[in-house]
């Protein structure tokens, strides 16, 4: 008896932690949805306020009708829909193979996936987009994709997680007759699950707001994805604030939604008495 | 898995799908097509298509293909086009960047059948195309071109019983208006800075030359660091904020002038434009540039400049660049966007001076010199001396000899 | 039958493997080996990148790199971000063990704690810029109320990089909430069985138990994220302090290369970055598995 009343104190003073913690670090996000409703002027004030003065939708319907914004979600959502997929199935079968197998030159494949991220980008992005320019790929969605289509951060993350999955399991299943290609479908896929949604997620917000390697790579209209087009809404002596905040919170909407949907997957583990 | 492999499956298609609509309709063997990139903003991409719809019913053998390319980025995207020798035939690049094009043979010079040397230097004024020859050529044509204007916050003024009409027509009557108009707490804090002035080479340029000083010599090297009017004025120019009357830690200077914290400004007419949107109750004048005699109102010009890469047809690209410095495009950029003009015969064109401020942009032109700091890592270099200047106790010669180093050796990096 | 299918999978399982990390190693040589092995020979030319002229210069770019005291000044301010590695991992961890638990509205606080990953950088940036303004901004605002000292944040050479360490703690703690979340997914189990039969308190436990546990969260954190300090960028470009107080060594090849137009240079001094990194990561993964073991 005792003991539950303690976990119910506990749970709302940890209630209320949360609440403020929340707010505080949201702040921003909270501050950049709230701005997309304000004037051109409101965000100059020497002290900004948080609330818009009038709720008006103008940002909104200048972005839409004037801009044609929404337009672009249809790149966007390809490019990023075709670069998550190709992602998960590219870091899962890698991470497997790195996890759970002994075989010749696996330090080195590993270190040579690792120093793909070694370099500054800054070396090596015009090499790569002459590479591209010498196939015909500028200015093709091909070659708007291809450039994204794994990271090598989450092979790394997929072989980290997946030695945790016990080497007993696997070899019990071998020994019943499973091929390996079975073992990976329906053993290995449905124990990394959270492994799964993180590498999703994160994947996602990359792709969903990959700036460098468009920039380069599209010239006409018909492939302009999202973070082009808000690069679009300032200029050499004029920034349009307003129309910048209100298309970073309808860019922000597909994401967000990814977000919830695959947090699911991390079901509340431990009863609060557990980790304090 | 096998869910994912289709769906996988079905991506690819589509893409292979988009992948086939690339291919262009062949193009009609007569006209000519004239790739275009520029640097723009969505705000004015619609003004730039209106003008290419009138160039290609003017001249209906050339077809303009435009790209609008944020400013921010400009760079990022060009440079690898021009290393793999794939850069549109027109293109828009800051005025500082024309002779190192023309050093690396990456841009070619305009085709004197179509625009004559004679007629630009007629025509055009000389502080906006001089900075566009290379070896007695002329590489390009100059646009979205600034000056260096004068700015007050005229409620300010009135409060310090200053003429906020006419503004301060000296340097002597700038200072003292700029003193007058700081004000701090018991303290010491500031609460209002008079000026806000951080030695942004555009207006320390104009400021040296007017004390008779020198920035480059004729063969446009660095050499303010060796004369000693220069360095005096350069002292004489930072006295103001050295003295804890303006730092950036108080306010950002334009946020600041916006805001009401700072009351003088020297800057780009394009700001009129600016403040209209950002600021728009804030009453304030604008004047051309004070002068050390009250009458030589010497100012100062940057610019970006339209240029053709060394790939391009010649004279087709040379008469789109003609079209856009024309005396009709400009007209329609100052009556709709407050831009500069270079072309000689609209400086007295009084339908373009309707507005008082642009007016007086406008005429801020006829006098003043080619700005010779206009590329992204010369000015860098320079607002990090002048930030040094302020910011600790280095000695002003010290800090000048170390940035015309700077600047020479960028001057002369070999390509 | 049983022994021929047994032989099958003993050479099925010698290129299995192979199959399972062609994609992978495929993909990173198209997409990032083969632009490096291109940009190796640009360091030995003075290639502006303004036209395809280039000549080569042999080991010029090395040389002058060696005595370049702008160079290795960026290298030491971006030294100063490691500090960012074990806060953001703290913070991460510390968020993701407050929300592990089965209070009421958890997935709900997930989404605001991870709401900084998903704020826009440019949105974010203009925020931070009036928080971090010393006069009239909201950080120095509060420590005025309690009497605290106040600060020049961004705007004060001493003080920008702790200032744009801060930014960026708060904008990436929740992806290493994230990596900790999965983490605690596989160890959920196992901790709580264990800390009931020993009868070990929450902190005990944690220590002895989840810590450890977390581990293939940690090893992946603190590399990607000490590789990310190497190459922070981005944040530096943005909040830039005065006087190059947050000039990185990113930051530095990026004006070389793009500003200045010595892309030879540029690489040159990408490379030695390269092989800096590479020794690092080499030694820390060395480090980890004995730790392993």
């Amino acid at each position: 008896m005792a003991n539950t009343t303690k976990k119910k104190t506990g749970h709302i003073v940890l209630f209320i932690v949360l609440c403020l913690l929340s707010v505080i670090i949201a702040f921003p996000f909270i501050w950049m949805v709230l701005s997309s409703f304000k004037k051109s002027e409101e965000f100059y004030y020497l002290v900004p306020k948080l609330l818009p003065e009038s709720f008006m939708l103008d940002n909104f319907k200048e972005l839409i009708g004037k801009w044609n914004f929404l337009s672009y979600y249809k790149n966007s959502i390809i490019v990023t829909t075709f670069q998550v997929l190709t992602n998960l199935v590219i870091v899962l079968l890698s991470g497997y193979g790195f996890a759970h197998y002994n075989f010749k030159g696996k330090s080195f494949f590993f270190i040579l996936i690792l120093s793909s991220t070694m370099i500054p980008w800054v070396a090596t992005i015009i090499p790569l987009y002459i590479l591209a320019n010498n196939l015909h790929l500028i200015d093709t969605m091909a070659g708007l994709m291809i450039p994204g289509m794994a990271n090598a951060f989450n092979i790394f993350l997929a072989r980290n997680f997946m030695t945790s999955i016990p080497t007993a399991y696997i070899e019990s299943a071998r020994l019943e007759g499973a091929s390996e290609k079975r073992i990976f479908a329906s053993i290995i896929l449905p124990s990394v699950k959270p492994l799964i949604s993180v590498i999703t997620i994160q994947k996602m917000i990359d792709s969903w707001n990959a700036f460098q390697w468009p920039l380069l790579c599209v010239n006409s209209e018909r492939l302009r994805t999202i973070p082009l087009a808000i690069a679009k809404l300032s200029s050499q002596y004029y920034d349009s604030y307003n129309l910048k905040m209100a298309a970073a919170t309808l860019a922000i909407i597909p994401v967000l939604i990814i977000y919830v949907i695959f947090q699911k997957n991390f079901v509340e583990g431990i009863s609060l008495s557990g980790v304090k | 898995m096998k869910k994912l492999l289709s769906v996988l499956l079905v991506a690819l298609m589509v893409v292979s799908l988009f992948a086939n609509g690339t291919s262009e309709a062949p193009a009609e063997p007569e006209t000519t097509t004239i790739r275009y990139w520029q640097h723009s903003s969505a705000a004015r991409d619609a003004m730039m298509e209106r003008i290419i719809a009138m160039f290609e019913e003017k001249y209906p053998q050339y077809k303009v293909e435009a790209e609008f390319i944020p400013e921010a980025d400009y760079n990022q995207k060009l440079i690898p086009a021009l290393a793999t020798d794939t850069a549109p035939d027109v293109f828009q690049i800051q005025q500082g960047m024309v002779a190192k094009l023309a050093e690396a043979c990456a841009i070619q010079p305009l085709d004197t059948s179509v625009m004559s040397p004679e007629d630009i230097a007629k025509n055009k004024v000389s502080s906006a195309v001089d900075g566009l020859k290379y070896d007695g050529e002329y590489y390009g044509m100059p646009t979205d071109t600034q000056t260096i204007i004068l700015m007050w916050n005229k409620d300010h003024a009135r409060e310090a019983g200053l003429d906020a009409e006419n503004g301060p027509q000296t340097w002597d009557e700038f200072f003292d208006w700029a003193y007058k108009l700081t004000k701090k707490d018991a303290e010491g804090n500031l609460i209002q800075a008079g000026w806000g002035g951080k030695g942004y080479w555009c207006e320390v340029m104009p400021f040296v030359i007017q004390h008779g000083g020198k920035m480059n010599d004729e063969n446009g090297n660095f050499i303010f660091a060796d004369d000693p009017v220069t360095i005096a004025a350069v002292k004489e120019y930072f006295e103001f904020a050295k003295a804890g009357n303006y730092s950036e830690k108080f306010t950002k200077n334009w946020a600041g002038f916006r805001q009401g914290l700072v009351s003088i400004m020297l800057g780009h007419p394009a700001m009129i434009g600016n403040l209209v949107t950002t600021a728009p109750n804030l009453d304030y004048g604008v004047a051309l540039i004070p002068a050390v005699d009250g009458e030589n109102h010497l100012s100062c010009v940057s610019s970006w400049a339209y240029v053709m890469s060394s790939k391009a047809p010649s004279k087709a690209a040379t008469t789109f660049i003609d079209f856009l410095a024309s005396e009709e495009v400009e007209k329609m950029w100052t009556s709709e966007t407050g831009q500069l003009p270079v072309t000689k015969s609209l400086l007295n064109d009084d339908s373009l001076k309707t507005n008082p401020k642009i007016a007086i942009a406008i005429s801020s032109i006829e006098n003043s010199v080619v700005g010779t700091l206009q590329t992204g890592a010369m000015n860098k270099i320079w607002s990090n001396g002048m930030s040094r200047i302020m910011n600790t106790d280095e000695k002003v010669e010290d800090v000048l000899r170390d940035i015309q180093n700077q600047l020479n050796e960028e001057l002369h990096s070999e390509l | 039958m049983k022994n021929k299918s047994l032989r099958k999978g003993i050479n099925w399982m010698k290129v299995a493997p192979y199959f399972f990390i062609a994609p992978a190693v495929i993909y990173i040589i198209c997409v990032t080996i083969i632009p490096m092995i291109m940009a190796l020979p640009i360091s030995f030319t003075n290639w502006s990148a303004l036209s395809p002229r280039k000549k080569f210069v042999g080991l010029a770019n090395y040389k002058t790199l060696i005595h370049d005291k702008d160079f290795w000044s960026s290298m030491l301010v971006m030294a100063k971000f490691f500090i960012y590695v074990p806060l953001v991992m703290a913070a991460g961890l510390g968020a993701a063990l407050l929300l592990n638990t089965k209070t009421p509205g958890t997935k709900f606080f997930r989404v605001l704690f991870y709401a900084p990953v998903i704020t826009s950088t440019v949105a974010a940036a203009i925020l931070f810029e009036w928080f971090f303004q010393p006069t009239y901004g909201l950080f120095n605002a509060i420590l005025k109320f309690f009497h605290l000292p106040v600060s020049g944040w961004i705007y004060d050479a001493k003080s920008a990089v702790g200032s744009v360490i801060f930014f960026k703690v708060w904008k990436g703690f929740g992806a290493c909430m994230l990596i900790y979340l999965a983490g605690l997914q596989d160890v959920g189990g196992e901790i709580k069985e264990a800390s009931y039969v020993d009868g070990a308190s929450s902190w005990q436990s944690f220590w002895h138990i989840t810590f450890p546990l977390l581990k293939p969260s940690h090893t992946y954190l603190l590399l990607t994220n000490i590789i990310g300090v190497f190459m922070i960028f981005q944040e530096t470009y943005m909040l830039e302090g005065p006087l190059n107080s947050t000039r990185t060594v990113v930051n530095y090849i990026y004006e070389k290369g793009f500003e200045s137009f010595k892309m030879g240079y540029a690489s040159a001094m990408s490379f030695v970055l390269f092989l800096i990194i590479m020794v690092v990561t080499i030694i820390q993964q060395r480090a980890s598995k004995l730790d392993l073991t």
